[in-house]
C-alpha cells in the first residue's frame, strides 16, 4: 500500500475472486460492516441458538477474502502482506500433525472443496464474524509485534480432532515466524487471559484485544461470553498442551478453555475449539431402547464424532431430552410412542429441528405435516440396521434421501429419472438408496448452464437485448410437468428458477458440476445432504414481511455479465426472489416485470411511518399466507415459512390499538389471535429483528437475525442458503 | 422447594411447621412454643395463630421471567397445582404493571397491602387504582392492565374462599426490593394469608409490618447470593461490550474507515478494475 494506488491483496488463492471491481468491493465492505454491527448486538445481548454447517475454506474464508478493503487496511501497517494457509491434519499422520507450517502434504492443505472441512457456526454469518474478529486481532498483532519477516507472512489455521471432546475441532492459528524464548510470552499472554476483566469493579486496563478474542471464541462455542472469567474455563498455564483448567482436588465441572496462547515448536499462536457439524438428532422412547442395545460404546462415540446425537426420552440420565434446551440439528428422527412425541417434542417444537422424520410404534394415527413426515416400518428397520452397522455417513445420507422424497411426495411431486440419471449419474450411492420406484417422469429438476438468456426465456422475458448476455451463470430450475412449454411468465407454470453465480459458490459448483474444470465432476458421498437441501430449497415457499428488505429488493438489480454494448436492464431482486419462491410484497413504488396473481399482487408499502391506512389489508394479507393444518391440499402460494419483522408487528399493534400491548405476551397474543386466528397452523412463523435479543420477543417463536436474512436475500442472494437458515431457525 | 401441610385439622401444628420451616430458611425466631403468635407490642391487636388458615410466599426476580424459574413456596394443602397456577397468573399480570404502580402511587406508602374480607368480596377495593384514574389520562393504558390484574386478584380471592370455607378474609403483602447497582433488576416477594376472622385496619398494619420483615429476610437470604453472581456476570458482560465497542472503533474505524473518507480515495477504489493492480 503506497497511499496512491489502491491495491488488491488476496489472502487466499482463489482465482475466481479476481473479478471483483471497485464498486463490488465497497458493497462487500459495507455488508461486512453491517454484519459486524449485528454481531456486536448479538454477542452482547444473548447466546446464539441457531447453528448450521459452513465449509471453512470455501464459504467462511472465501467470504473474508472477498473483503479486500478490510484486508488491505486492517493491519494498520504499510505493506503488510499476509496469506492464510488452512490445513486439515485430522486424517494425516504424525508428520503433518507435529510439523507446523508444512505445506508439502497435499492431503491436508485445503485449497478447494475436495478436502474442505465443515464446521458448525452459531448464527450463521454472525458466527463467521466471531471468527473474523479473532483473525483481525491476530493480523494486527502480527503487524504490530513483528518487524522483520519474509513477505508475505503466512498465517496457518490447523484443524485437528479434539482429543477429549467429541463435539469439537481443535483449531490452532499461528504464524510462520520462528521465535526464540517463546515460553515467557506464552505465560504472559495466558496470565492475561486468566486475569479478571474487572479490577475493583472497573474494567481492567490493557490486553483488551484478548478479551474480545476470548469472548468471540466463547460465542463460537455457544457459551455465554461472561463465562470467560469463570473458574471452569481458566487456563492451565503450567501445561502448554492441556485443554482444561488446573485440577483442584479433582473437583469441578471443568471445560476446555475458550482461547489459549500456545507455542507450536518455535511458533506463537492461539488455540480454540470450533463446533463440529451437527448432522442428525435421534430421539427414542424408553421402551424402544432395546432396539439399539446392540450399539456398543465405541459405536456411540463414533456417532457423536460424526454429529449424530442419541436422546432417550423418559430417561433420567444426561441423554434425556430436555424441554428447555435447543437442539441445533438440521434434521431429527423420532422413534417411539405417540404419547412421548406429544409430551416431549410438541411442547419444545421450536427448540427442535424443523425437519422431522417420525415413526410411531403401534398403529397410532399420524397427522401428515410438511415438517414432520411419517416413515414406514420397513424404513425404520432399515435405519436400525444401518445404525447397528456403524456406518454413520450412510445413515445420514439415507435419512436425507428419505426426507427429500417424503417432502416431494407430500407436495405431489416425484423425482424424474431424467434428472437423476443424466445430471447425477455418477453419484456414488448404494443401489438401495435409489430404487426405480422412486422415480417418475412428472417432475423435472434441471440444473444446467442456461445462463441469463435461458433464465429470462423461462420467465417469458426474453428479448433481443437479452440474447447478448453471456451465459456465465448456472441456471437451476425445478419445474412441474410440461413446464418447459410455458408461454407465460406466471409462477404457476414454473415452480422455481434461479440463476446461480458460479463464481461464488464452491459447494454448488461441485454439486452442480459446473463447467469449471478444476473442480471434481463427481459428487462424493458427503455432498449428498447438500444436494438434497438444494432441491428442498426449490420447493420451500418463504414470505418475508420486512420494510428494509422490501426496499432493498426493489432497488437492487440482478445484472449478469454482459457483452460490450448490451444494455439489458436486468431483473429486480424482488422479481428474482419471487421466481425462487421467496416472496416480498410489492410496495407499489417500483414497477416489476413478473406478473403476480391474487394476494401477491396487492401492494403494501411497509416503510410507512404509520400503519393506520394499511393495517386492515396487511392483516388480511398475512392471514391469507398462513396454511392451517386442516387444509388437505398443499397450496404452494401459502407460506411454509413466514418471516415477519418485529417492527412491522409493533406498527400493526399500534395501528390496531391492540389491548394486550407490545410486550412479549402482547406480541404473542397478536400473532395468535390476529394473524393465526387461534388456528392450528402448519406455517412456521419466524420473527426477524436486528436488535440482538429483543425485549419483547414473543416466547416460543422462531427467531432470525436480520443480517442473516438480508445476507441471503440481497448481498449473497441464494435460495439454498436462505432455505438452510429458515430451517435452522430456533427459539431464543 | 416446597412445604406441604400434612393435615388440615391441626391448625396450630401446621403453623408451627410453617414457622419452623421458615426458621430453618430465613432465621425467623422460633420460641419453641406451638402457640405461635404473630403479635406486636400494641395491645389488643394480637392475632392468634389459629386464625391463620393458610400462608403462601412467592419470590421472583424481574430477570427470571420464565414460569419454571419462579420460586414458589406453596404451603397450600389442597388444590395445590391449581392454586399455584392462579397465583402465578396473578403475579404475571401484576408484576410489571399494577403492583409496581400501586406501590408507587400508594398515598400511605403502605407498600402494596391488599386486603379483602368475605363480607365485601363482591366489591373491588382498589384505592390505588382510583388514584391512578383521577391522576392522569396518560395512565389510561396502564389502567386497562390494572383492571385485568384486579380481575386476577378477584379470581384468586374467590379461589381462596372456595378452598378455605372457614376463611373470613384474605390478605396479601407485596414487597419490591430495587437493587440500586442494577437499575433494571427488582426482587419481588409476596406473602399470602387467609384468616378465619375479620381484620381491622390496625391488625392489617401489624401483619403488614411482620410480613415485610419476613419477606425481606427471605429475599436477602435466598436471592442475594444468586443475584451477586448474576450481577458479577452482567458486569463482566458489560465490560466485554465496552471493550468490543472500543476495539471496533479502533480497529475498523481508525484504521480502515479513516482511509475511506476523502472523495479521491473513494473514487480510486471505485475505479479499480480487476487484475490491474494485483500484487
Amino acid at each position: 500500500m503506497n497511499g496512491n494506488i489502491f491495491k488488491i491483496y488476496k489472502s487466499l488463492n482463489i482465482p475466481a475472486n479476481n473479478e471483483l471491481d471497485g464498486v463490488s468491493l465497497f458493497s462487500i465492505f459495507n455488508s461486512y460492516q453491517k454484519s459486524r454491527m449485528d454481531f456486536l448486538a448479538d454477542i452482547t445481548f444473548g447466546e446464539p441458538t441457531l447453528e448450521n454447517t459452513r465449509l471453512f475454506f470455501s464459504e467462511i474464508m472465501a467470504d473474508l477474502d472477498k473483503n479486500r478493503i478490510l484486508l488491505e487496511y486492517i493491519s494498520g501497517t504499510h505493506d503488510f502482506e499476509f496469506q492464510f494457509v488452512i490445513r486439515n491434519v485430522i486424517n494425516c499422520d504424525d508428520k503433518c500433525k507435529k510439523e507446523p507450517c508444512s505445506e508439502t502434504c497435499k492431503k491436508c492443505i485445503i485449497m478447494d472443496t475436495s478436502n474442505d472441512i465443515g464446521v458448525s457456526i452459531p448464527n450463521d454469518v454472525l458466527g463467521c464474524h466471531a471468527f473474523y474478529l479473532i483473525l483481525e486481532n491476530i493480523i494486527r498483532n502480527c503487524a504490530k509485534h513483528n518487524s522483520t519477516f519474509n513477505k508475505p507472512l503466512r498465517l496457518y489455521i490447523d484443524f485437528d480432532e479434539c482429543a477429549t471432546e467429541d463435539e469439537f475441532y481443535e483449531v490452532k492459528i499461528y504464524d510462520n515466524i520462528e521465535k526464540n524464548n517463546l515460553s515467557g510470552l506464552i505465560i504472559s499472554q495466558n496470565e492475561k487471559l486468566n486475569s479478571n476483566l474487572l479490577e475493583s469493579g472497573k474494567l481492567r486496563s490493557g490486553a483488551w484485544g484478548l478479551i474480545e478474542m476470548e469472548a468471540s471464541a466463547a460465542y463460537l462455542r455457544k457459551k455465554p461470553i461472561e463465562l470467560i472469567n469463570d473458574e471452569e474455563f481458566k487456563i492451565d498455564i503450567s501445561n502448554n498442551q492441556s485443554y482444561y483448567p488446573p485440577k483442584k482436588n479433582g473437583e469441578g465441572n471443568n471445560q476446555p478453555n475458550f482461547l489459549k496462547a500456545i507455542g507450536y515448536h518455535k511458533h506463537y499462536g492461539y488455540r480454540l475449539f470450533l463446533l463440529k457439524p451437527k448432522e442428525l438428532l435421534i430421539v427414542i422412547s424408553q421402551d424402544k431402547i432395546e432396539d439399539i442395545n446392540s450399539l456398543k460404546p465405541e459405536n456411540l462415540a463414533r456417532l457423536r464424532k460424526q454429529g449424530i446425537k442419541l436422546c432417550i426420552v423418559n430417561n433420567e440420565n444426561e441423554e434425556n431430552l430436555n424441554l428447555n434446551n435447543v437442539y441445533a440439528f438440521p434434521i431429527m428422527l423420532f422413534y417411539g410412542t405417540k404419547a412421548d412425541y406429544e409430551k416431549f417434542v410438541i411442547p419444545n417444537i421450536t427448540g427442535l429441528p424443523n425437519r422431522q422424520l417420525v415413526y410411531f410404534a403401534g398403529k397410532k394415527s399420524f397427522v401428515k405435516s410438511r415438517f414432520a413426515q411419517k416413515i414406514e416400518k420397513t424404513e425404520i428397520e432399515f435405519i436400525l440396521k444401518i445404525l447397528a452397522e456403524d456406518t454413520p455417513k450412510k445413515l445420514i445420507n439415507y435419512i436425507w434421501k428419505n426426507w427429500l422424497l417424503k417432502q416431494l411426495a407430500y407436495l405431489g411431486l416425484k423425482i424424474s429419472s431424467g434428472f437423476w440419471r443424466s445430471s447425477f449419474s455418477k453419484i456414488n450411492i448404494e443401489p438401495e438408496y435409489f430404487s426405480d420406484q422412486d422415480f417418475d417422469e412428472s417432475f423435472i429438476v434441471d440444473l444446467s448452464d442456461h445462463g441469463i438468456s435461458g433464465c429470462l426465456k423461462m420467465l417469458n422475458l426474453n428479448s433481443q437485448e437479452n440474447q447478448n448476455a453471456i451465459n456465465d451463470d448456472i441456471f437451476a430450475a425445478l419445474n412441474g410437468a410440461n413446464s418447459f412449454n410455458v408461454n407465460t411468465g406466471l409462477r404457476n407454470q414454473i415452480s422455481y428458477s434461479e440463476p446461480y453465480n458460479s463464481k461464488d459458490y464452491f459447494l454448488l459448483k461441485k454439486v452442480l458440476k459446473n463447467k469449471a474444470k478444476e473442480f471434481p465432476d463427481t459428487i462424493e458421498e458427503h455432498d449428498f445432504p447438500a444436494l438434497c437441501r438444494l432441491i428442498e430449497g426449490s420447493v420451500t415457499t418463504i414470505y418475508i414481511i420486512d420494510e428494509r428488505l422490501q426496499e432493498l429488493a426493489e432497488n437492487t438489480t440482478y445484472r449478469p455479465e454482459q457483452k460490450a454494448g448490451n444494455t439489458s436492464e436486468g431483473l429486480q431482486f424482488t422479481d428474482l426472489l419471487f421466481c425462487t419462491n421467496v416472496i416480498i410484497p410489492l410496495s407499489g413504488k417500483e414497477s416489476t416485470k413478473i406478473r403476480r396473481q391474487d394476494n401477491n399482487s396487492r401492494k403494501f408499502n411497509l416503510n410507512e411511518t404509520s400503519f393506520n391506512e394499511i393495517k386492515d389489508k396487511t392483516i388480511i394479507y398475512l392471514r391469507s399466507l398462513v396454511k392451517t393444518k386442516s387444509e388437505k391440499e398443499y397450496d404452494k402460494n401459502k407460506a411454509d415459512f413466514l418471516l415477519i419483522h418485529l417492527g412491522v408487528l409493533e406498527k400493526l399493534i399500534t395501528a390496531t390499538k391492540w389491548p394486550a400491548g407490545k410486550d412479549d405476551i402482547g406480541v404473542k397474543k397478536f400473532i395468535e389471535e390476529q394473524i393465526l386466528q387461534n388456528k392450528n397452523v402448519e406455517t412456521k412463523i419466524i420473527i426477524i429483528s436486528g436488535r440482538g435479543k429483543p425485549h419483547n420477543m414473543p416466547p416460543g417463536y422462531l427467531y432470525l437475525n436480520f443480517s442473516i436474512v438480508s445476507q441471503y436475500c440481497i448481498e449473497n442472494r441464494l435460495k439454498y442458503f436462505l432455505n438452510e437458515v429458515v430451517y435452522s431457525s430456533k427459539k431464543i | 422447594m416446597s412445604y406441604e401441610i400434612k393435615s388440615r385439622v391441626d391448625l396450630k401444628k401446621q403453623i408451627t411447621h410453617l414457622v419452623k420451616y421458615l426458621d430453618s430458611f430465613v432465621g425467623f425466631e422460633n420460641k419453641g412454643n406451638e402457640d405461635i403468635t404473630l403479635t406486636t407490642s400494641s395491645e389488643g391487636n394480637t392475632i392468634e395463630t389459629q386464625n391463620i388458615i393458610s400462608c403462601q410466599i412467592v419470590n421472583y426476580g424481574s430477570e427470571s421471567d420464565k414460569v419454571n424459574e419462579y420460586k414458589v413456596f406453596n404451603f397450600c394443602h389442597q388444590e395445590k397445582d391449581k392454586y399455584s397456577i392462579e397465583l402465578l397468573k396473578f403475579f404475571k399480570s401484576a408484576k410489571n404493571k399494577s403492583i409496581l404502580s400501586i406501590c408507587k402511587f400508594d398515598p400511605q406508602n403502605d407498600d402494596g397491602i391488599w386486603y379483602k374480607d368475605r363480607k365485601h368480596s363482591d366489591t373491588v377495593q382498589k384505592y390505588s387504582l382510583e388514584y391512578m384514574e383521577r391522576d392522569t389520562v396518560a395512565k389510561y393504558e396502564r389502567f386497562e392492565n390494572d383492571d385485568h390484574c384486579v380481575k386476577q386478584w378477584d379470581n384468586w380471592v374467590k379461589l381462596m374462599f372456595k378452598i378455605y370455607p372457614t376463611a373470613a378474609s384474605v390478605f396479601v403483602k407485596n414487597l419490591t426490593l430495587p437493587i440500586e447497582s442494577k437499575s433494571d433488576f427488582n426482587l419481588y416477594s409476596g406473602i399470602f394469608l387467609t384468616f378465619a376472622c375479620q381484620l381491622n385496619f390496625k391488625q392489617i398494619g401489624i401483619i403488614g409490618r411482620i410480613c415485610e420483615t419476613l419477606l425481606q429476610e427471605i429475599a436477602f437470604k435466598n436471592l442475594i447470593p444468586t443475584l451477586y453472581t448474576d450481577m458479577q456476570r452482567q458486569a463482566t458482560k458489560a465490560a466485554i461490550s465496552q471493550v468490543m465497542a472500543r476495539n471496533m472503533s479502533h480497529n475498523i474505524g481508525s484504521h480502515v474507515l479513516s482511509r475511506l473518507v476523502t472523495p479521491d480515495r473513494i473514487l480510486e477504489i471505485i475505479n479499480y478494475k480487476p487484475n490491474n493492480y494485483e500484487r
